[in-house]
């Protein structure tokens, strides 16, 4: 009778540390995915990006060139933008016209990105010299902004 | 191409052919241009082909003393804009019975603040500001500025543009920073209020309304 008490007890005592063990288990998994979820929503929301199309005409001055300006063009405003806005927006040049000194700037990234470059645009000229950059319009298609470039 | 009713009501420039360059590449209608320089290209600007109303401006710093004199010897036949140097020439040129500009340059904003403009809204004769973006610009350029302190610069002024605009006193803008091409286009001051936050709206009162009434103000004054 002793035995069978003794072994009741051990198996109450087993079942209570699994139940222990799975319960602080099952707690730990679920922070961790609860931590995962709250990861997951904050990159989305941060990485919900926007695509804007910039209209720019270029005006350089006489002992300056416009080649080497839109060589350049990336790198200038990269600069104005700092470490942090270089990495979050995405600045690309959609196409040029050099009959007319226009071109179309591609700008991918969250909503403030857009009134960054803006920003940086329309002041590089300050820093820089030489060369200015003048946003005539902008828009989210590509396709309205074909036919101002001409 | 019809162009755009904008104004910029000072560029600095130092040969006439700039403000020919200016004028063709800007869609601006309202230029202000410094007094000695607007007497020296008086014929080049009377060949130009383009609709912009040039005018003559003169900036005077005034403080307390020299305030009085200045006003006195106010010549009518420029636009002149009262840069003032403390508190009581601030408040005094807001109390004065005449049509005013006020400067707002980075130097100005601790006397021209939220509560100069309570007292031009008081004010029975219309007051003007004219906010100098382009100092505040080559303020935001240079490397020794604090970015704290730039912050600070700008939030106030955006304050100071927000409160004149709500109580209806006139704000223009000028663009001046130094000599062709480092200048500020009407699109650039456009773009530089939109990163400020205002709206289509208070853009166009600033960039169109306000400087067509400043006008027809000083040209009524004439």
């Amino acid at each position: 009778m002793e035995y069978l008490s003794i072994i009741a007890i051990a198996l109450a005592v087993a079942s209570m540390l699994i139940a222990i063990y799975i319960t602080l288990s099952l707690k730990k998994s679920v922070g961790v995915l609860l931590d995962e979820l709250a990861v997951a929503l904050l990159i989305r929301k941060k990485s919900r990006r926007v695509k804007r199309y910039i209209l720019l005409k270029t005006v350089c001055s006489e002992d300056a060139d416009v080649k080497t300006f839109i060589r350049n063009f990336e790198q200038r405003i990269s600069k104005l933008l700092g470490d942090i806005g270089r990495i979050e927006c995405s600045l690309t040049i959609a196409s040029i016209s050099k009959t007319s000194n226009r071109m179309i700037v591609r700008v991918l990234g969250d909503y403030r990105c857009f009134k960054r470059v803006l920003m940086a645009l329309s002041i590089q000229h300050i820093l820089f010299g030489d060369c200015i950059a003048i946003p005539v319009r902008t828009s989210g298609l590509f396709s309205r902004l074909r036919k101002w470039i001409y | 191409m019809v162009r755009e009713p904008r104004a910029n009501m000072l560029v600095l420039f130092e040969s006439c052919k700039d403000v020919e360059k200016y004028i063709a590449e800007d869609s601006v209608s309202i230029l202000g241009l410094d007094e000695g320089f607007f007497e020296l290209c008086k014929d080049t600007l009377a060949q130009i082909e383009e609709e912009v109303a040039i005018i003559p401006r003169h900036v005077i710093t005034v403080d307390r003393r020299s305030l009085r004199l200045a006003i006195k010897h106010q010549r009518r036949f420029k636009l002149t804009t009262f840069k003032p140097c403390d508190t009581q020439s601030a408040r005094v040129l807001a109390k004065i019975r005449k049509n005013i500009v006020l400067l707002v340059s980075p130097d100005t904003i601790k006397y021209v603040d939220e509560a100069q403009i309570n007292f031009l809204k008081e004010s029975h004769i219309r007051k003007f500001l004219e906010v100098a973006l382009g100092e505040f610009i080559k303020l935001l350029l240079l490397p020794s500025t604090k970015p704290l302190n730039m912050s600070k610069v700008f939030d106030r002024l955006g304050d100071v543009i927000e409160r004149a605009l709500k109580f209806d006193i006139g704000v223009t803008v000028a663009g001046a920073v130094e000599n062709y091409p480092k200048c500020l286009f009407t699109n650039h001051i456009d773009v530089l209020l939109f990163s400020m936050g205002f709206s289509k709206r208070e853009r166009r009162m600033i960039l169109e309304v306000y400087p067509l009434e400043l006008l027809k103000t000083w040209l009524g004054e004439k």
